[in-house]
């Protein structure tokens, strides 16, 4: 398949992909991409870093996530937390709700579309 | 290699501001928390990608469409070049034509050698007019090359 399809679907989700991990616990850039890659590379390739940072930066200046500065246990380098705000978490319920709707209704037209040509 | 990579990104991405320090700041980061789990530098720039594609990336994120402002740039650099090439191949062409009487009223066959006025003028002229010609082909190249 046309990658630019993927990358088209990938475009509208990515948002609420980040928004729901890191509504699930506090978590850095790192884990971010590698629990992403984990659970999404093999759907819909991998995600790679310069897509992700200019999405948390615009969750950011949304105000839907925050981050803090804190000294990573290993070396003492500081790395940056995000979690989410309570305005975060009202937008992503609306996104999830608005996501099962807008899936039933694409469903609703391709599944027919499979049932007539099975039937010719 | 991943301080080469870093100063590579920082001169790919042409902007300034706090967004470039935050992803110069990030991508200093990924590296720091890759080597912590156990990855190498060259994995994780494999991972990243070369530094083009990754300015790439962050481009096609926030919505700046980079290749066109590049695009512009080729084919106002070939027009320019272009235009100074044929000005330029005019004024060479009126320079060494002689002009009209220049031996005077002379009817028949005539041992008057005009020197050569100016002829170094006119390699120099000659020469500046290739260099705008070449100058133009290579932009019109990268233009049309410069597809997406």
């Amino acid at each position: 398949m046309d990658t630019r399809y993927i990358q088209q679907f990938k475009k509208g989700a990515l948002e609420m992909i980040l928004l729901s991990l890191i509504a699930k616990k506090e978590t850095y850039g790192y884990e971010i991409i590698t629990e992403l890659n984990n659970r999404t590379a093999a759907t819909f390739g991998y995600a790679k870093e310069g897509t992700i940072y200019p999405i948390l930066y615009r969750l950011q200046d949304a105000g839907l996530i925050a981050c803090r500065l804190a000294p990573s246990a290993a070396n003492g380098s500081c790395k940056k937390y995000y979690s989410i705000t309570p305005k975060g978490k009202e937008v992503l319920s609306e996104l999830i709700s608005f996501w099962h709707n807008y899936s039933l209704c694409v469903n609703s037209i391709i599944d027919q579309w499979v049932v007539g040509e099975e039937i010719q | 290699m991943k301080e080469k990579y870093i100063k590579s990104v920082r001169k790919e991405l042409r902007f300034a501001g706090k967004k470039k320090t935050d992803i110069l700041n990030d991508l200093n980061e990924t590296f720091e928390s890759g080597i912590e789990h156990g990855e190498s530098e060259q994995d994780i720039i494999q991972r990243l990608g070369t530094p083009a594609e990754f300015a790439h990336d962050i481009y096609e994120q926030m919505g700046i469409d980079i290749t066109a402002k590049e695009k512009m740039r080729f084919k106002i650099r070939a027009i320019i070049s272009f235009a100074i090439f044929v000005i330029l191949f005019v004024v060479v062409l009126n320079f060494s034509a002689l002009p009209n009487g220049v031996i005077g009223q002379a009817d028949a066959l005539t041992y008057i050698q005009v020197e050569g006025n100016g002829v170094s003028a006119v390699i120099l002229l000659l020469a500046l007019c290739m260099l705008a010609f070449i100058f133009a082909v290579i932009n019109t190249a990268r233009y049309f090359r410069h597809k997406r």
